[in-house]
């Protein structure tokens, strides 16, 4: 098994909204893996936003951190403060945010980007010196280097300015990259094509990648590891085969069936019932039970823990067997 | 289910259709166009559930808003019930905008945020005379909203306070409201969270059924097209153009033309066994083209991977190959492909 580069250890976010706290995440734990991709799985608003950016500690102006810590090679990133932390984010660890649009500055072209990043890092560099590198980059994620550099991000197209903002996350060889969704706005032909890309990179770098989607498709395309999270919970981590193929959430498992397929003979599929939870008044208990065909009593009182339910894949559920058990009587 | 329940013909016939939209550069100029839908031949049969594909800047919504009137096409003709739309008499044209319902993306934006969702749902059918009275009124919204699965206390709020899902559905009553015979649902459920977009398609699929509604589902998502129209049909848009139609069925498993074969490679597929036995596209670039300025001859040569010289210059015809309409020049040397053989 690989070691993790990044411990995520009872983490609790909260923001303070009029109407009262909101726990984007609630006593988290949460690896990452070395060299693996994790998706993080996840509605909007179950807070996998906000866990990815306590790995960058830039959560810090909106919302507090209540308790926990967050390990990068067991170092806690929470605790770095001032030019520490400014030299520790994009080097060690960078991120592509779901809109690669309002992540360029519309007044500076591709090279200035690259460069104002790297300067920033390396003040002594000469950028005769580092241009190679930035076209290099470019290169890797199948940009001409040539024309792109000298582009505003008007003149880019959509998948271009996620290919750039790519190219960009790699510029100081980071160790962990996060993905945000990061082709939510794209076609199904770019998002192809990016991913391959990202795949290349994976490959050619072994980099650990944390990807946030709420595509199940991306995710059994990309993903080595899945990770699901509901109301700012975790409710099930493993190995993306054993997760597919023996869910032990019941709402891991509304999201794997539910998602329609090409593949699929005329079914009707079920969908889950009930609408997400209001972060600020969660249901007691386990916050899936409104929601959960096997709820019983001890459901809306008792918060289930993650388990191991089987080797390398953890569930917090209080009726972990249920599904399979369902399973087989339908065999 | 098509044609279940009349045997007059189809309800929406579009004829030679095109829609550019213009841009004046100039007294004396030319204006600038943009062809948006060129060349639509299309029909819609009652009860019929049609699904429009396509990517980002296709022409699949300007599609949808020519087929509810809201475009008036630049040349060609739209036929509703036989009838010749933009020639037809003041109270035919009446009924044919009640009778055609769009259902938008957005359903924020689709209700007016300072009306209680009693009057935005009870407004259109006093308007149009469908109820009578406020009383009666009240009584078809609550049946309605049965229909559609929202409880009769949600009337009272405002838009903010429901959630997409529920927003959607009470836009689907007030769609049913006006007792269409046709929808067009333009991705509906885009912005939906994943747990309920089933629910909203299943909805979709008990009004179809139910109520015999047809529906016209423009999205991206061949997943979801697939699931909502079941036996019905697809059309498969380019740049403006129509490249693939027929029933949903034999287009997804027998797909024909270069770009869709290229599209459904490129689909992921919720099953890690199968989504990860990568297969490479079969495309020679990436980026689409300007539909402001389509290449010539067939608009996706540029990018197949089996375009000869004809292509470059002809536009192909529309042409019926096997099950499915496809409009390629070199559709017999194009492979036998199907995504069930590929994985």
């Amino acid at each position: 098994m690989k070691e993790n580069i990044v411990e995520i250890r009872d983490l609790t976010v909260q923001f303070k909204k009029p109407r009262g706290c909101l726990k984007a995440a609630n006593n988290v734990d949460f690896d990452l893996r070395d060299g693996c991709v994790t998706a993080l799985v996840g509605e909007s608003g179950s807070g996998k936003s906000t866990l990815a950016f306590t790995l960058l500690n830039i959560v810090n102006t909106s919302g507090e951190i209540l308790n926990g810590e967050v390990l990068y090679k067991g170092k806690d990133i929470l605790k770095l403060e001032g030019e520490e932390l400014r030299k520790f984010r994009w080097k060690d660890i960078s991120m592509i945010f779901q809109s690669a649009q309002s992540s360029l500055n519309p007044l500076m072209t591709v090279q200035q980007h690259f460069w104002e990043t790297y300067l920033a890092h390396n003040p002594k560099a000469r950028e005769e010196d580092v241009i190679p590198r930035f076209r290099q980059l470019l290169a890797d994620t199948r940009l001409d280097p040539d024309r792109v550099l000298k582009l505003y991000p008007h003149e880019l197209s959509g998948g271009m300015k996620q290919r750039v903002m790519i190219a960009f996350s790699m510029l100081l060889e980071p160790r962990v990259i996060i993905l945000d969704e990061p082709t939510t706005a794209l076609d199904v032909i770019t998002q192809d094509y990016i991913f391959t890309i990202l795949d290349n990179i994976h490959k050619k770098t072994n980099i650990t990648m944390l990807l946030l989607t709420h595509d199940i498709g991306v995710v059994a395309k990309v993903a080595d590891r899945i990770a699901v999270m509901y109301a700012g919970k975790i409710v099930e981590v493993g190995d993306i085969f054993t997760v597919f193929k023996d869910t032990a959430h019941p709402y891991s498992h509304g999201l794997i069936t539910s998602a329609p397929s090409l593949l699929d003979r005329d079914e009707i599929k079920e969908p889950i019932t009930g609408t997400p939870p209001d972060l600020v008044e969660l249901p007691s208990g386990c916050a899936f039970h409104p929601r959960c065909k096997f709820a019983t009593e001890v459901c809306t009182k008792e918060v289930p823990q993650l388990i191991e339910v089987a080797e390398d894949h953890l569930a917090a559920c209080h009726h972990v067997g249920c599904l399979r058990k369902e399973a087989q009587a339908d065999e | 289910m098509s044609n279940k329940k009349d045997g007059r013909g189809p309800l929406v016939v579009l004829e030679d259709l095109d829609l550019y939209y213009e841009s004046k550069r100039g007294l004396f100029k030319e204006p600038f166009r943009v062809g948006a839908a060129v060349d639509i031949n299309l029909s819609i049969n009652s009860g019929e559930v049609l699904a429009i594909v396509g990517e980002s800047g296709c022409g699949k919504t300007t599609l949808g808003n020519v087929i509810i009137g809201m475009l008036k096409p630049t040349k060609g003709t739209i036929y509703f019930n036989g009838q010749d739309v933009y020639k037809m008499n003041k109270e035919a044209y009446k009924e044919f905008r009640s009778s055609v319902q769009l259902v938008q993306q957005d359903s924020y934006a689709a209700l007016n945020p300072v009306k209680t969702l009693r009057s935005s749902l009870c407004g259109p059918i006093l308007h149009k005379k469908i109820a009578d009275n406020r009383k009666q009124a009240q009584e078809m919204v609550h049946e309605a909203l049965d229909m559609v699965g929202i409880s009769h206390e949600e009337l009272d709020k405002y838009p903010h306070e429901l959630s997409g899902g529920q927003r959607q559905r009470i836009i689907m009553a007030r769609a049913i409201l006006m007792k269409p015979k046709l929808i067009v649902a333009d991705e509906p459920v885009s912005m939906i969270d994943v747990s309920l977009r089933i629910s909203i398609l299943n909805l979709m699929s008990k009004l179809n059924q139910e109520l015999g509604i047809a529906f016209v589902y423009i999205t991206h998502d061949f997943g979801t097209a697939r699931y909502i129209a079941r036996d019905g049909n697809i059309g498969i848009m380019y740049l403006g153009k129509i490249v693939e139609y027929g029933n949903v069925q034999d287009v997804l498993e027998h797909p024909a033309h270069p770009y869709l074969q290229a599209l459904l490679t490129a689909v992921p597929i919720p099953d890690p066994t199968i989504a990860k036995k990568k297969t490479s596209l079969p495309l020679k670039s990436f980026d689409m083209p300007s539909v402001a300025a389509p290449p010539p001859g067939c608009r996706f040569n540029p990018r197949c991977p089996y375009a000869t010289e004809i292509c470059e210059k002809e536009e192909p015809v529309f042409t019926l190959h096997g099950s499915n309409y496809c409009a390629c020049h070199n559709i017999d040397e194009i492979p036998d492909w199907s995504l069930r053989k590929d994985i």
